[in-house]
């Protein structure tokens, strides 16, 4: 197996229909850079490198750096790293495995297991362990104290940004062991309303998504699969500015279109850029001015 | 190793961090929005929601030291996973911070509080996560 680190794809042909996949991941990894100052220029050169010349593209090795450099950049922001860190290590290791065996299959199952496996997680946290968020306190809170949310707020509940600022202080003011009356704050109801939406879609979303990935076998599931991925980009990242997890959940669903599967592959292409509008167009901001 | 083994590695290191994620989070109180276990967005236990507080006990006078920002990063990993190693740490590098090498404290108690919300209104109420006590002889 060590040899094969150092073969580019044996076989290029199997490798033409998940270039893109690749592709995607390398710029989630320059559009989106990731360490510290030792680390983020290593990553930053190989994803170019990878980028501008095929062969270094679908070389393991250029891969499994990349995971080494990704997971030594978890180690040490142990315990700060979001989720998204987690998720380009493994992903950058199916790659590199992919690569080393010229094995488009593998490929594919990892990205579909991955995929299947984040949100069975996260529905793990969502429908049992989290104490508040099946009763939609966990997207009032959120809702309220994330300045990123505030243009979405007040465009879709209607509330102004001196409501919402008022609910902050009230929100974060520090109480150590004391549960006192004055000062409760009301909550405008278009916001419970607002919060409950996005509850019970993020419920669906999130179990749906962990059903059709794990669920093993392909027919119409694999379009039922694609078309909650996209759905769920399209939403979540509209709203939730965490456009690097974005990215990556986009590359891996990628990976997993056949090469007869144009359309759904310019799908992922065009939300992985409107993704990118999301990011540098405030959209939510111009629209409650 | 076995191929099969080999190839399913991502998805296996997956489940081995999220497991390992919850266990945290069920043992050392490791915030649901760190660790690798997908549970962001999920509770409104993030590390924001999390405070610290550091006290001198001293001939039974109690008296609080407020952290330098030197210890910013520091102070948000104990927060976040606040076992009592990263709480030790922190208690030694906020005691030489405000007194160099030398100190007369009977002892040094950190305390970590997470915010609950009270579900109607929203109403926060800090809970004591943990709380620890050092005592340092020297350094």
């Amino acid at each position: 197996m060590f040899s094969r680190l150092f073969d580019t794809a044996r076989s290029a042909a199997s490798f033409t229909a998940i270039d893109l996949a690749l592709r995607l991941t390398l710029l989630d990894l320059l559009l989106r850079p990731v360490g510290n100052w030792l680390i983020r220029p290593l990553v930053l050169g190989l994803a170019v490198a990878g980028l501008i010349n095929v062969a270094w593209l679908r070389q393991p090795l250029v891969w499994l750096v990349l995971a080494v450099l990704l997971a030594l950049r978890v180690y040490l922001d142990w315990p700060l790293a979001d989720n998204h860190a987690y998720l380009l290590v493994y992903w950058c290791l199916a790659v590199a495995l992919a690569c080393c065996y010229a094995d488009r299959q593998i490929l594919i199952s990892n990205a579909r297991l991955l995929i299947g496996l984040v949100f069975a997680f996260a529905c793990v946290w969502k429908f049992a362990v989290s104490g508040d968020y099946m009763n939609a306190s966990f997207f009032k809170f959120i809702f309220i104290v994330d300045p990123r949310f505030e243009g979405f707020v007040q465009v879709v509940a209607n509330v102004d940004l001196e409501v919402l600022e008022r609910l902050r202080e009230h929100v974060e003011q520090h109480r150590d062991g004391e549960f006192s009356v004055p000062g409760l704050a009301e909550i405008p109801a278009a916001l419970t309303y607002l919060a409950v939406a996005a509850t019970i879609w993020n419920l669906f979303i999130n179990a749906a998504l962990a059903l059709t990935f794990l669920w093993p076998g392909g027919g119409r599931l694999v379009a039922v699969r694609h078309g909650l991925l996209l759905s769920y980009c399209v939403v979540t990242y509209a709203i939730a500015t965490v456009d690097g997890f974005g990215w990556l959940l986009l590359a891996m669903g990628v990976a997993l279109c056949g090469s007869e599967q144009r359309r759904w592959r310019a799908a992922y292409v065009s939300v992985f850029v409107l993704i990118l509008f999301y990011r540098e167009v405030p959209w939510a901001q111009l629209l409650s001015a | 190793m076995p191929k099969r083994f080999i190839i399913l590695l991502p998805p296996l290191l997956l489940v081995a961090v999220a497991l390992n994620q919850l266990r945290l989070s069920a043992t050392e109180s490791l915030s649901p929005w760190s660790g690798g276990g997908f549970g962001m967005f999920a509770s409104t236990d993030s590390p924001g929601s999390r405070h610290l507080h550091v006290y001198v006990h001293n001939a039974g006078a109690r008296k609080e030291i407020a952290f330098p920002a030197s210890l910013e990063i520091q102070v948000l990993r104990a927060t976040t996973l606040p076992s009592r190693y990263r709480l030790e740490q922190l208690a030694r590098a906020v005691a030489v911070a405000e007194s160099g090498s030398s100190f007369s404290w009977d002892e040094i108690v950190v305390e970590v509080w997470a915010n609950e919300y009270q579900p109607d209104t929203l109403m926060p109420l800090a809970e004591l996560l943990r709380e620890e006590r050092f005592v340092f002889s020297s350094f």
